[in-house]
């Protein structure tokens, strides 16, 4: 059965303080410490494009495990910042990284839901054309289309790639998928003549009240029990997003992890860039991921510790 | 829950950072000059469409700011429900 074997990730080590742009936002340190929680965004270097990104986080997958690239049957890449409209960046990163011609490579346009879909897209592609090893890239690069003076924006998204290796030894499999789109509230997050413009209010209601509920849908789904999940990793909008979610939920708050404080909210590449931490942590049998954000869409599944 | 003042000062100490400093917040001046930050507004209006069942649009956020016109819109907004 396909499932993650390891993730690896790439954060640029460029920061920009919202400490340091709190009057200029018309807020103060207790806001962003314990509302926000992101103290710095990571930001890409001008030069740095998508496919670079992807390409350094593949490059670090490659310090971590041996991977023979002539084994690599399919890469996809989740992006909604690619390099250009035509090609398609996953044929870049192809052809980079030196994959073999047979290697199928497509891009998906999805935001903060999209690690989670891109799972469930990749696990099916592999199994249905019975493939062995394949590559799953997230990288969406918010800076490209970021208004530097949006307060909305500005203090929360940051620049990353991860990469999620796929084979049939996995360390995590990977369990029942939840999915839904609310596309009438779609307005709220959305990216015009290349400036992102989101309403706070409208991803607010809609994650406070629709993951909440599908969650529930998630454990019956894969016939379990709150209790029986030993981590909690929901898309890092915000700690503010992140608390409202184990306020409207039972969850015990010391399962639920955030850890975005020095980079910010990276899109699609928020929960890789968490499960990498965890991955080979043998006491978690269970790690639940929510990923929620634009479309108004949301995808959520059960990771199951295949060695425990 | 029964719509009065009260009520809704106690559903924003419930849920917000503050807590019951909140009870004692001035009627008529508005609720975030009095310390209540803008995300914890978001949360409360949340909380105020389900425990009404109104919806308060974002074009309407501006007209409730305190909490004296918060009770007159929403018992405006549920006597139309009511009439309806």
């Amino acid at each position: 059965m396909v499932g993650i074997k390891e993730i690896s990730s790439y954060i640029p080590s460029k920061r920009v303080s919202n400490i340091e742009r709190k009057e200029t936002f018309s807020t103060d340190e207790d806001f962003i410490l314990n509302k926000i929680g992101i103290v710095n965004v990571a930001v890409k270097e001008n030069n740095e494009n998508t496919s670079d990104l992807a390409i350094k986080a593949f490059r670090n997958l490659e310090k971590k495990i041996a991977i023979n690239k002539e084994e690599i049957e399919v890469a996809l890449l989740v992006t909604q910042n690619p390099d250009s409209n035509i090609p398609h960046t996953s044929a870049i990163i192809h052809g980079a990284l030196d994959f073999p011609e047979s290697c199928a490579c497509f891009d998906i346009s999805l935001g903060c839901s999209g690690f989670v879909y891109g799972l469930s897209i990749i696990k099916s592609f592999m199994e249905s054309n019975r493939m062995k090893k394949g590559l799953l890239f997230t990288c969406d690069p918010y800076s490209k289309i970021i208004d530097p003076a949006d307060k909305n924006t500005a203090l929360l998204f940051g620049d990353a790639a991860t990469v999620t290796y796929l084979t049939e030894d996995p360390a995590y499999t990977i369990g029942n998928f939840t999915f839904g789109t609310i596309g009438k509230e779609s307005s709220n997050l959305t990216c015009t003549n290349n400036v992102l413009s989101m309403n706070g209010r409208g991803i607010f209601n809609f994650a406070a009240k629709y993951i909440p509920v599908d969650l529930k849908n998630l454990l019956q789904k894969n016939h379990l029990e709150i209790k029986d999940i030993n981590k909690f990793i929901f898309h890092q909008g915000s700690k503010y997003i992140v608390d409202t979610l184990i306020k409207r939920t039972s969850i015990d708050a010391s399962k639920v992890i955030f850890d975005i404080a020095d980079y910010g909210n990276t899109v699609s590449s928020s929960i890789p860039i968490i499960l990498e931490k965890i991955l080979h942590n043998t006491n978690d049998k269970y790690i639940l991921i929510s990923g929620f954000g634009v479309g108004l869409s949301w995808s959520s599944n059960v990771l199951i510790n295949h060695k425990n | 829950m029964e719509l009065s003042i009260s009520n809704l000062k106690k559903i924003l100490a419930n849920s917000s950072s503050l807590g019951d400093d909140v009870l004692n917040f001035n009627d008529d001046v508005s609720i975030t000059e009095q310390g209540v930050d803008s995300l914890d507004m978001l949360d409360y209006f949340l909380n105020l469409e389900e425990a009404y069942n109104v919806k308060i649009p974002d074009t309407d956020i501006e007209k409730v700011k305190t909490f004296a016109a918060l009770f007159q819109y929403l018992k405006e907004k549920m006597d139309e429900v009511q009439n309806s």
